[in-house]
């Protein structure tokens, strides 16, 4: 049987870490790895790990001695809980070493900060891609913020000076204004956040709120991982409500910023935005008072001008109607007589028309015939009446002879004589008594007598 | 004071309270109209500042300062 070499464990190791001594020369590397886990005492211990393709292809203990790790978590600052810590990807510079009990580890020296900001930064750019690519960029922002916001769902860790501030700075407004806030408590910060964070959101009622806030307090760029989560931004781009964040610094801005409504600095300048809308939205409307109550006095001042234009209207307006009823009455009679007279002129005229007419029709034959026959009978009578008249001026002058002879004159000349009594004519002897005095006239003088006998009147 | 609508809103009270400006300066109401629509933007303006606040005292004391 062949003589078999046996060696210790101790001087295979020893073989292994001089050949490892011999190929790096003590020497250090930048190596890339994931923290599988990590324990943090006065040195740290890590299990690093390397993925690929969601299967592990590569494991080795890593350690940080404690010289190391003062220097590390000074020089990282306040991100060296985002980076010593499970899951994270460091850039770090790391010797091997070969322990004889403990094996192989990477001593690590130095870790480098800027790989995890600009892997930070890388994957912010790869989820606001996304995000576009989703169209769900900008959604949130075209959504109208109400001009007053005032009911409000609060996604915030109660019990953080975040939480406190904003609430004080709402409670406490030197406006007076109210405002009703509903709390979403959610971690902000820590492997859960993200996911808290989203199921915040998932239960706020939209119909109930006038706007979702979200806040934390200050941090390092790395605490704000869980606002640039991918499932975080997608549910905010589609709240039906606007979404306004205040959290982070000027120069964190994480993609939950991006794509909310309007981003703050801070808690704090979230709830003075809030606070300044409503007193914009205030003191609009007492413009619109002053506005309306400006023009309510123009209004009335128009119209008192209006009012007695009317009045002076009403006062003048009769007399000058009778002034023109009057003109109207003048110019109507004008041409009235205008038109009687015209009138008349236009019935002549048509008169002398048919006169004319008259003169030359054929029948005025018969007309004339009549007419010379009229002439005839007229000349016959004028005759007739004339040797009337003769005749009667005969009698009448026959009539005259007898008068002129039968005159008291001529029949006093003839030898008659008149005998009155007291003045009257005596006709009958029986009106008379003896001793009545007579009055006899002749045709030259008169004589006195008394009657002596009276003889009555004898018949034949 | 008059009650408002139910479903009043700043937004709704905002725009009635514009359209109200717009009318009277554009001459657009009789007057008849004018007292109507004045104290209609009151009650408008008296629902916001109560809103806002919430407490009758202070939107009391707010109306006795504009004078309504």
């Amino acid at each position: 049987m062949e003589e078999r070499k046996i060696y210790t464990l101790r001087q295979v190791g020893t073989a292994i870490k001089q050949r490892i001594e011999e190929a790096t020369h003590g020497a250090s590397f930048w190596i890339k790895a994931e923290i599988a886990s990590i324990n943090v005492g006065r040195h740290a211990y890590l299990e690093l790990v390397q993925h690929q393709d969601g299967e592990k292809v590569a494991v080795m203990r890593g350690a940080i001695w404690m010289t190391a790790l003062n220097r590390i978590r000074e020089e990282l600052g306040n991100e060296s809980r985002n980076i010593l810590k499970d899951g994270v990807e460091i850039l770090f510079l790391a010797k091997t070493n070969y322990h004889l009990v403990y094996g192989l580890s990477l001593v690590i020296e130095a870790i480098d900060l800027s790989f995890n900001i600009s892997e930070l930064e890388r994957r912010k750019r790869e989820t606001i891609a996304k995000l576009k690519e989703e169209g769900l960029y900008d959604r949130n922002r075209f959504i109208p913020l109400p001009m007053v916001v005032q009911r409000i769902a609060l996604v915030a860790s109660k019990g953080t000076a975040a939480y406190a501030d904003f609430m004080k700075h709402l409670e406490h407004n030197e406006h007076g204004y109210l405002f009703h806030v509903h709390l979403f408590n959610s971690a902000v910060q820590g492997a859960t956040a993200a996911q808290e964070l989203c199921a915040a959101l998932a239960s706020i009622d939209p119909d109930r709120f006038d706007a979702v806030v979200l806040i934390r307090g200050g941090g390092s760029k790395l605490d704000l991982e869980p606002y640039n989560d991918l499932d975080l931004a997608r549910m905010a781009a589609q709240m039906r409500i606007p979404v306004l964040t205040g959290i982070g610094h000027d120069v964190d801005i994480s993609v939950l910023d991006l794509i909310a409504h309007g981003h703050h600095k801070t808690p704090t300048a979230v709830a003075d935005f809030i606070v300044d809308r409503m007193l914009y939205f205030e003191t609009g409307m007492m413009g619109m008072l002053i506005h309306i109550h400006n023009a309510m006095l123009t209004s009335f001042s128009d119209r008192k001008d209006q009012l007695s234009t009317f009045k002076e209207m009403v006062a003048m307006r009769p007399t000058a109607l009778c002034r023109a009823q009057r003109g109207n009455l003048h110019t109507y009679t004008g041409q009235f007589a205008r038109s009687i007279t015209d009138r008349i002129a236009t019935s002549s005229k048509m008169l002398d028309a048919h006169g004319r007419d008259l003169a030359v029709l054929p029948r005025n034959k018969l007309i004339l015939l009549e007419a010379a026959r009229i002439r005839e009978q007229s000349t016959a009578l004028s005759g007739i009446a004339q040797r009337g008249f003769q005749l009667l001026l005969g009698k009448l002058q026959g009539m005259d002879d007898a008068v002129q002879f039968l005159s008291p004159e001529k029949l006093l000349q003839r030898g008659f004589s008149i005998t009155r009594k007291d003045g009257c004519a005596v006709k009958d002897a029986s009106n008379l008594q003896p001793g009545d005095q007579l009055e006899t006239t002749f045709a030259q003088g008169k004589a006195w007598s008394t009657i002596n006998t009276i003889v009555p009147h004898e018949k034949g | 004071m008059k009650k408002v609508e139910e479903n009043l809103t700043y937004e709704k009270a905002y725009a009635e309270l514009e359209r109200i400006m717009r009318d009277l300066q554009d001459d657009k109401v009789s007057v008849d109209e004018l007292t109507g629509k004045v104290k209609r933007a009151v009650v408008l303006i008296t629902f916001c500042n109560d809103m806002l606040r919430s407490t009758e005292a202070e939107v009391g004391a707010l109306v006795k300062k504009l004078g309504i």
